[in-house]
């Protein structure tokens, strides 16, 4: 707890005092309410919060919905093809999200998009173009984006859920469409809504569509005022930047708070309970071949489209929907395996990604459980403080480490310690939610029945409740590495000559116009994040069957 | 009004490159009689000592000036490795500096030009004087800001040198974050190129130019009429101009030269075309060239020639009504510097003809020093016309009320 409190508590606080100071962090000035009164009065402030609320609602909705179907699919279905289709999301959760923005920003584009030049080849030059530049297409792309993170939080509900429950309403004479609505989907609501939740937030503090689709639109939302305030502004608006975010954090922290109030009966969502289970797998007949069909359309639009289109370009000199296999160039990619940083970058990347990652995943359950399991006053304040630095634009959070962790004499600015601090700050609450809707649906009478039976606290944890998270840990890991990995807000701000990391190497390349460099990188990112990812998986498959050949008879 | 502001301008600067004429006469005197060449790495068949004049044209003033030419003569020291060669500064200064620096022993340069950009210049460097570790990081303007703000404000310098855009060095010498440097290869350079206290020198040009797309627009407009056509409205991608960055000042910049009546006009007929912004200014090019836009207006001219060079259908230009507006990207030694000889041993070796030679070899890169040997020059790329350097520090005061100018006249609505 207490790891976790400084973790987190002592960047906010240098980020909460810079909003109430009227210089620069460590500079001159004085104690105002200014910057929080500048924001109040802005007159873009009302369109601001409208626009994001719709853009954040929207997105968290289809997200949800694109979800909870595949995660449903997958895990609860014969649908052929499911265990490996199960992958898929993790594969997009591999590509930046500036890759996904510029695929679509060429796949829709009202002029140059393939899609729309497809649409026109076809109806002819007066047919209807789908416009990116618009809040659906900001939405659509966020939406899609965002569900790979969702369903990644829900799927282990699914997976671990008891299936008595639905034997009872099918006994009772419910079908299949019943029993999935009234039990399967009500029993894993928790981790629907909590994942909702977390990516509503998530999608608040995105900024890669809002400032490449959004401000091009003439459609500004919350967060693409803060970036800009930040990013693009010098001096940067650091004041304004950090009233807007504070005003963040309370909103956060009420969403929270109504959360935890919903599910704080627990036992009433626990579905893993002392009895052995096996979820049930739904026999969908012929109707298989529809929902693979389905499944296969997710995989097109979530990923092989993005990914083929910036495979595309990175052969390409320049885009030309009408020449889409002329010209190819290996330039690209001959350029980019010349950049001067780029293996120290991607050993960087992963040593640090790893590193962070394996601090998630060892404190976070811990934390959730204390919260969710200690009655002691004020444990579940862990959980919130785990949850705050999700209120926090990464680029502003990150100026809060940079303000807090440069003032200590500890001397790790500089090194690649402050970087794996970042991460693992930055990413905590994604994590947290992440165990504490699974640590919900663990029945209490688990552990009760491991102490009736002798086994001390540790010793339940250990063969009871460690078992049971294993599914969700293997999870987590892959996801914190895999956001780790490509974080970028943070990282620029915190590099130093030779602790370069892979994502400011690409951001490099973008913002320099080396755009084909830039999809030719990502590539080989993917490619690598890719191999990375399996092998875990595949030590993670190993690592189970030696375990459950070890409890044989 | 503009005639006023472009006198007082002519005057000043008549009265600044004065000085470095007479400055750069005497030193090239000395040279003749026995100062070395420049710092190293001269093909050995251009070995001979040799005089060169030139003259350049920056805003309205003209300047000339006669120094030894790119290619002069080599002196070896007797340090370790270090063959080192000069052009305008002592030979013995150098390897004064050079010997402090080896104590010093590394050097952090934070810059926003690309990795790939100086890496050549480090590598030279760190051949001439190997016993100083040239490491660069590099960031947004933003970020760098952030970084050194905060460095120096914890009292931990990090850094030695910083090198970005004109209107960014501007904001930290105006809030104290720079330190004072005046290399002596600055005689070779134009007044207004360099901070006449040394706080900022020149690094690379930056030449704006306007850029359209071959496919779509078979006739390249030739004038700011072609421009502001109605068959345009929804055509044109531009820097946005309300960030108060480079875009606020160059067109602040331009009403002090074209008059305020006329830049008026211009400006609020382009904001009725609806004209879409771009954070950034490299965003632009890549608009034009992949056919979201016809024209971008305005971008980086190095964007340009490049996209050009690899075969993207995309062609610069510059309307004959306006001026040509150039900035730079500069560098500065930071406050408290931890590595200061080699810091000034580094702005040396840039501003010198090989250093800037460097770069203005590099695809595409312009040099700021007139004269050198390089493949790009900003002058080649707009024969005849003037350029004028933004911003002046003036107009970087001017930045949140030009903002509000423009929005006033429809921008970003």
């Amino acid at each position: 707890m207490a790891v976790v409190g400084l973790l987190v508590l002592f960047p906010i606080s240098s980020l909460i005092a810079g909003s109430f100071w009227s210089g620069y962090p460590g500079y001159p000035g004085e104690w105002t309410l200014k910057n929080y009164l500048d924001a109040f009065a802005d007159p873009l402030l009302p369109t601001l919060f409208i626009n994001s609320l719709v853009y954040a609602g929207g997105a968290s909705l289809l997200a949800t919905l694109l979800a909870v179907f595949y995660a449903f699919i997958t895990a609860r279905t014969d649908t052929p093809g499911r265990g490996l289709l199960s992958y898929l999301p993790y594969i997009d959760l591999m590509t930046p999200a500036l890759l996904t923005n510029i695929a679509w920003i060429y796949l829709l584009h009202p002029r140059v998009g393939l899609i729309n030049n497809f649409i026109g080849q076809v109806f002819g030059p007066d047919a209807p173009v789908l416009n990116i530049y618009s809040l659906p297409g900001m939405i659509f792309i966020t939406g899609l984006n965002t569900s790979s993170l969702v369903y990644i939080g829900i799927q282990a509900a699914f997976k671990s859920m008891n299936p008595e429950y639905e034997d009872v309403s099918r006994v009772c004479g419910a079908g299949i469409r019943r029993t999935t609505f009234s039990v399967t989907l009500k029993l894993t609501m928790p981790a629907i809504l909590s994942m909702t939740l977390l990516n509503f937030i998530i999608v608040l503090e995105v900024f890669e569509t809002p400032s490449m689709i959004g401000l091009p639109a003439n459609i500004p939302v919350f967060m693409s005022t803060i970036y800009n305030a930040v990013s693009w502004s010098i001096p940067p608006k650091t004041g304004q930047a950090t009233a807007l975010a504070v005003i963040l954090l309370m909103i956060v922290l009420t969403f929270t708070t109504v959360y935890r109030r919903y599910t704080a009966r627990v036992e009433r969502y626990a579905v893993i309970t002392g009895r052995g289970y096996q979820p049930n797998v739904i026999k969908l007949g012929k109707w298989r071949y529809a929902t693979f069909l389905l499944l296969m359309v997710y995989a097109a639009v979530l990923i092989v489209l993005p990914i083929s289109l910036v495979l595309l370009l990175s052969f390409k000199i320049f885009w030309d929907p009408n020449n889409l296999f002329g010209d190819f160039t290996l330039k690209n990619y001959v350029e980019v395996l010349n950049h001067p940083h780029l293996f120290t970058a991607i050993i960087n990347s992963t040593l640090f990604s790893a590193a962070a990652a394996s601090i998630l995943v060892f404190l976070i359950p811990i934390v959730v459980y204390l919260s969710r399991r200690v009655k002691a006053r004020g444990a579940s304040v862990v959980e919130n403080v785990a949850m705050m630095p999700q209120a926090y634009p990464g680029l502003v959070l990150a100026l809060g480490l940079l303000w807090g962790y440069i003032t200590l004499p500890i001397g790790i600015y500089g090194t690649a310690a402050i970087l794996v601090i970042a991460y693992v700050t930055r990413f905590m609450p994604h994590v947290t939610r992440l165990f504490s809707g699974v640590v919900v649906q663990i029945h209490q009478e688990l552990e009760e029945s491991s102490r009736v039976c002798g086994s001390g606290f540790m010793s339940s944890i250990r063969r009871i409740v460690l078992p049971l998270l294993r599914p969700a840990m293997v999870g987590a890991w892959v996801y914190a590495f895999i956001v780790s990995f490509r974080e970028l807000s943070a990282s620029v701000l915190l590099v130093a000559p030779g602790t370069e990391v892979i994502s400011v190497l690409l951001w490099g390349l973008w913002i320099n116009g080396e755009d084909r460099q830039f999809a030719a990188a990502i590539m080989i990112l993917v490619g690598i994040l890719a191999l990375i990812i399996s092998t875990v998986l595949l030590i993670a498959r190993l690592i189970r069957a030696r375990v459950l050949l070890a409890r044989r008879p | 009004m503009p005639e006023d502001y472009m006198k007082r301008k002519i005057t000043r600067r008549r009265a600044i490159s004065a000085t470095g004429k007479t400055a750069i006469g005497a030193v090239v005197g000395l040279g003749v009689g026995g100062i070395a060449g420049y710092l190293g790495g001269i093909s050995s068949q251009q070995a001979n000592t040799v005089t060169k004049t030139f003259t350049q044209q920056v805003g309205a003033a003209t300047v000339t000036a006669t120094v030894p030419g790119p290619t002069v003569t080599m002196a070896q020291t007797v340090t370790r490795t270090a063959t080192v060669v000069s052009t305008l500064t002592p030979l013995s200064e150098i390897q004064q500096k050079y010997e402090n620096a080896k104590r010093e022993r590394e050097l952090l340069v934070y810059g926003s030009l690309d990795v790939e950009d100086f890496t050549p210049l480090q590598r030279s460097f760190n051949s001439k004087f190997p016993d100083v570790q040239v490491q660069y990081l590099r960031g947004s303007p933003s970020e760098l800001y952030n970084r050194i703000k905060s460095e120096i404000g914890a009292k931990r310098p990090t850094a030695d040198i910083v090198i970005m855009s004109l209107p960014n060095i501007l904001q930290m010498k105006s809030e104290g974050l720079l330190d004072a440097y005046k290399s002596r290869e600055l005689l070779a350079y134009p007044g207004r190129f360099f901070d006449d206290r040394g706080f900022w020198s020149p690094v690379v040009m930056l030449p704006n130019a306007s850029v359209v797309n071959t496919r779509l627009l078979a006739t390249t407009p030739q004038s700011i009429e072609d421009v502001l056509q109605a068959t345009n409205r929804g055509q044109i991608i531009m820097h946005n101009l309300l960030q108060g960055t480079a875009s606020t000042f160059m067109w602040g910049q331009m009403k002090n030269i074209i008059g305020e009546t006329r830049w008026r006009e211009i400006l609020e007929r382009l904001a009725a075309l609806k004209p879409v912004l771009n954070n950034s200014l490299s965003g632009v090019t890549q608009a034009v060239r992949d056919g979201q836009y016809r024209i971008g207006f305005i971008a980086y001219l190095h964007d340009i020639m490049k996209s050009a060079e690899e075969g993207a259908p995309v062609r610069n230009f510059w309307v004959s009504e306006l001026p040509v507006m150039v900035t730079i990207n500069a560098g500065a030694l930071l406050k408290d510097t931890p590595h200061r000889n080699a810091a000034e041993l580094m702005m040396d070796y840039i501003l010198s003809a090989e250093g800037q030679s460097i770069f203005g070899n590099i695809s595409v890169r312009f040099p700021t020093r007139p004269g050198v040997n390089a493949k790009y020059s900003a002058e080649a790329a707009f024969p005849g016309r003037r350029l004028y350097l933004y911003p002046d520090e003036e107009i970087v005061a001017e930045a949140q009320s030009l903002v509000q100018t423009f929005r006033s006249m429809g921008f970003g609505t």
